[in-house]
């Protein structure tokens, strides 16, 4: 069973170093919450229609240093989408912080938060919709510099310009529509208006998952160029585990909007301890063919987050299940390897 | 690394020019476009146009047919209604009637929906709630009796006309550009307005509101027709602007009285509604299609 | 002894599209052979014409497309110009295909059970008797085929919409249709795009299960390297509307030949050496109007010469394997 070769390996994961965590915190997120609640109590009985409660996120709490990577990683439904957002208040939390650099994000008023703003962004999974069709290339990237009022006149211009080139698009692409640009060039111009205003640090938001390949390659390289030039520090999201581990320095493993297993790329993916990250990693299909012998079969689909299951989440689908999973949801341990563990079965330390 | 020059950019249009290509490739809506324009044309220069003041009333002329008939005469070519006034003068200057009110009210009432459904549509809450009951009891209330009703109430003429028309009208727009905006906010560039700092205002105004301008112009311009018919309505029956000024809907209840006899009273203004509603239509279909995404790229 | 024969050849085929642009030439001269019970892997990026293949395989392109020339053999019969009402009869019984986009692909507004015996009554021979006896054998078969695909409860599920399903279960549903009448040929078109990593690898399972048991031949689409490399005994490149490499697996994969296969294999993060800074492949696909006759490739290639601007065709390069480029190498890696 693959958990005593786990135990077994112990030895040898514990020596491998923590990756790279210099620098301090820049954010911490304390268990957040997102909900959805569409209940409407009585008159949802009258009209038969109950609503329901999307857990989408459910009491996550990460870190993340200042010029680090952190990979999140998960399937459909997962909520890593969702986790994203709320960290910049694109949906209100629920419940729970985000420290953003000694600030509470979640506690400031719309003016503090406009400029705060400026510190935190996004870039968008769909590059077809995440321009606005009506407006030029400029305008689109004006509209940063002209809501935060970082430049005017004349200057946004020039700004614009720079942004351009900084991605890899010809300053005179400004005077053209969305639509005349190629998936990979939009995403580029995504990236371009989220460096408008100069951020610490951005949610890469599934960047490249819409893309072929091809361009993936060169959108992952000039998002991890950028990071370097101007030291930004990332949430990337994707629901690709070859991306992620390429581009991340710590890799989080979301299911049904809790966070199973966090930890440095190397530990995650040579020596996983949750059976979901097993599994996942398992499923991937390797170029050198290698992945096919371990495959760790999971049976059945992902559960809603409507009615997500009691206890650990995951016991309907694990391998390793015992009857104390059904009952009571297992708290993160930290282990000596640096990773952290959400998992009844994982007694090492 | 800079972006291989391969790339071709297909089209360096922009959106709006690209539609207007578009609709043009329509024989149909362009010559429908044409005729209302010359419809607006005609309104516009009615003064050097019309070849005799519309009010003008000479009672040797009463009831002349048209010039091809035998007793018309050329300067009189659509003939005299029963007071001697010329028929073709005052369907010029009716036209200005008919256009002035469909316009206005259409402006008027576009302008509102666009607010209030913009408002409705993306702060939802208690605005969208209120807003939509407004809508929802509005719309309840079958339009012809309701303006008939309202104008009972304040009288008739030109200013009055215009309100209660707008007053019932403005739900439709309204209706639109809430479902636009419930759709379109939920897209990834209105997101990235917020994460950028942007204000409610100038999410609705200037992210929301140019994408969803093509659905609205294409439901105003068909209401337009639908405002001409019913200011000819209540002006047929006396509710609308009032005499002396010439309404294509008094004028055809002018020649009710004559209608075996003169039939022309009645027809030629009644005729002139129907091409200026006709072409009005046909345009909107040509619109409609042109802002139809299947025919871009 | 008689070599074997291809079970679909697909002999310099040329599909062409008449756009406001101009002429698309989206599929141009591409030869594939597939032999029986080979599981053929298809990869391409976007406008490299491998949608557009196998849709004139399967006799769907229509205005303002039609196939310019070329042939395609199925079992020795050939298809191009074949009659619709031919096409109707080898659709869903010799040759079935599944759709990327299962939600789309499946009509909202019958039961699952309604469309797989739909496959089943209008091509099955092997049902016989009465309407209503043909309609219970397909009843019967069409939930013996939920079961093979993994679908629980069938016989309840057998009267649900596609929309109460979720993504994995849909695709399994294509594919119980597709495989009701049991065909020689699948082709799937990107079978697990759109779903989630441990659901794709269930249904590749499953697809590579049932064609042991069933000896059928299948043709993966896909711009996934990884599913190729793990389920296909055979791959073809498709780049810019033409073949540009072919050969076993192991070895295209292992041992790229043309730049093109080998720029992606190098932007390919690959988890087991994670170290190695991927080299993405500068420049774009170019349109596929007015091209030059030379290789497409070249404004990306970083090898190119003088003779690269003339046509290039496939050059066979031994042990099974092709080449479109004057310049085959071996990647040392």
């Amino acid at each position: 069973m693959r958990f005593a070769q786990k135990k077994q390996t112990m030895s040898n994961a514990g020596s491998s170093k923590r990756d790279r965590t210099e620098g301090d915190v820049l954010l911490e997120v304390n268990n957040l919450v997102k909900h959805y609640d569409t209940r409407s109590g009585l008159w949802g009985k009258i009209t038969g229609n109950p609503g329901f409660l999307v857990q989408a996120v459910d009491g996550v709490s990460l870190t993340i240093n200042r010029g680090e990577t952190l990979g999140l990683i998960g399937e459909s439904g997962c909520g890593k989408s969702t986790l994203g957002r709320s960290i910049l208040r694109l949906h209100e939390p629920t419940s729970g912080t985000v420290i953003f650099d000694g600030t509470d994000v979640t506690k400031l008023d719309a003016d503090a938060l406009k400029k705060m703003r400026r510190r935190m962004q996004i870039v968008f999974q769909d590059p077809y919709a995440s321009l606005n069709p009506r407006k030029t290339i400029e305008d689109i990237i004006a509209t940063a510099l002209r809501l935060q009022g970082l430049a005017k006149g004349s200057d946004i211009r020039g700004r614009v310009k720079q942004l351009l080139e900084n991605v890899g698009l010809k300053p005179d692409y400004m005077n053209r529509f969305p639509h005349q640009f190629s998936g990979g060039q939009r995403q580029r111009i995504g990236i371009a208006r989220a460096l408008a205003l100069n951020p610490e640090f951005i949610v890469c938001d599934e960047p490249v998952s819409a893309l072929d390949v091809s361009i993936q390659a060169q959108v992952i390289q000039l998002l991890n160029d950028l990071k370097r030039d101007l030291g930004l520090t990332y949430l990337f999201i994707s629901h690709d585990i070859s991306v992620i581990g390429y581009v991340s320095d710590r890799i989080a493993v979301m299911y049904l909007g809790d966070i199973v297993e966090t930890g440095p790329t190397k530990q995650i993916l040579g020596d996983p301890q949750h059976p979901y990250t097993q599994a996942l990693l398992s499923a991937v299909p390797r170029v050198d063919g290698t992945g096919k012998g371990n495959r760790v079969k999971l049976t059945g689909d992902l559960p809603s987050p409507i009615n997500p299951p009691k206890g650990c989440k995951f016991h309907t689908r694990c391998p390793y299940a015992k009857e104390e999973c059904q009952l009571k949801k297992p708290e993160h341990r930290e282990l000596k390897s640096g990773s952290s563990v959400a998992c009844h079965l994982v007694t090492r330390e | 690394m800079s972006e291989s020059a391969t790339y071709v950019a297909i089209e360096k249009v922009s959106p709006l020019r690209r539609n207007l290509k578009i609709f043009m490739t329509s024989k149909l809506s362009t010559v429908a476009a044409s005729f209302v324009i010359v419809f607006v044309g005609m309104a516009l220069f009615a003064p050097w146009i019309a070849p005799h003041d519309p009010n003008e009333t000479d009672l040797f002329l009463r009831l002349q047919p048209p010039a091809w008939i035998e007793g018309g005469d050329i300067s009189y070519l659509l003939g005299c209604d029963g007071l001697g006034r010329d028929i073709l003068s005052r369907i010029i200057y009716g036209a200005r009637i008919s256009i002035f009110i469909g316009v206005a009210v259409i402006v008027v009432a576009t302008s509102i929906g666009i607010i209030a459904g913009l408002a409705a549509g993306y702060l939802r809450g208690w605005v969208d709630i209120t807003i939509s009951r407004l809508v929802d009891i509005l719309v309840s209330f079958p339009y012809l009796i309701f303006a008939i009703a309202l104008i009972g109430m304040i009288g008739a003429g030109l200013q009055n006309i215009i309100l209660v028309l707008v007053y019932k009208e403005w739900v439709v727009p309204c209706r639109v550009v809430r479902g636009e905006t419930l759709a379109a906010r939920e897209i990834e560039y209105v997101e990235a307005a917020r994460a950028l700092g942007g204000s409610s205002r100038h999410i609705m105004l200037r992210e929301i509101l140019p994408n969803i301008l093509s659905p609205v112009i294409v439901v105003s311009t068909i209401r337009m027709a639908h405002v001409i018919i019913l200011e000819a309505s209540l002006s047929f029956l006396g509710l609308g602007v009032q005499p002396p000024t010439a309404s294509w809907g008094s004028m055809v209840a002018d020649g009710r009285a004559f209608m075996l006899g003169a039939w022309w009273v009645s027809t030629f203004p009644g005729l002139a509604i129907l091409f200026l509603v006709l072409a009005i239509n046909v345009t909107s279909q040509g619109l409609r299609d042109a802002f139809d995404p299947k025919f871009h790229d | 002894m008689t070599e074997p024969q291809p079970i679909l050849s697909i002999s310099n085929l040329q599909t062409r599209f008449a756009t406001r642009y101009g002429l698309v030439t989206a599929v141009d001269g591409v030869s594939i052979d597939v032999m029986p019970g080979e599981c053929v892997g298809v990869v391409g990026e976007s406008g490299s014409g491998k949608s557009v293949t196998f849709a004139s395989v399967m006799g769907l392109v229509k205005k303002p497309g039609w196939i310019d020339g070329g042939s395609i053999t199925f079992e020795g019969r050939e298809l191009v110009g074949m009659s619709d009402r031919d096409y109707k009869s080898l659709r869903g019984k010799d040759i079935a295909m599944t759709m990327q986009d299962a939600l789309t692909a499946l009509n909202p507004a019958l039961t699952i059970g309604h469309q797989i015996m739909e496959v089943l009554l209008t091509h099955d021979d092997e049902l016989t008797g009465s309407a209503r006896h043909r309609k219970r054998g397909a009843r019967d078969r069409a939930i013996e085929m939920m079961m093979l695909v993994g679908i629980p409860s069938p016989e309840t599920r057998l009267n649900d919409y596609p929309h109460q399903f979720s993504g994995g279960m849909r695709q399994r549903i294509m594919i119980a249709i597709a495989l009701a009448c049991r065909p020689k040929l699948l082709i799937a078109d990107e079978p697990t795009t759109a779903l989630d990593v441990t659901i794709q690898a269930q249904v590749l399972e499953l697809i590579a299960e049932i064609r042991q048991k069933l000896g059928m031949s299948v043709i993966l689409i896909t711009h996934d390297l990884g599913v190729v490399a793990e389920y296909c005994d055979r791959v073809a490149v498709m780049y810019a509307g033409q073949v540009i490499e072919s050969g076993p697996t192991k070895l295209v994969i292992g041992h790229p030949s043309h730049p093109y296969t080998q720029g992606l294999l190098n932007s390919i993060p690959n988890l087991a050496n994670l170290d190695k800074r991927i080299r993405p492949i500068e420049g774009q696909v170019p349109e596929l109007i007015n091209l030059s006759p030379g290789c497409r490739f070249i404004g990306r290639c970083d090898v190119h010469e003088s003779a690269c601007a003339q046509q290039v065709e496939m050059q066979n390069i031994g042990q099974g394997r092709a080449v479109r480029c004057v310049l085959p190498r071996r990647n040392k890696q």
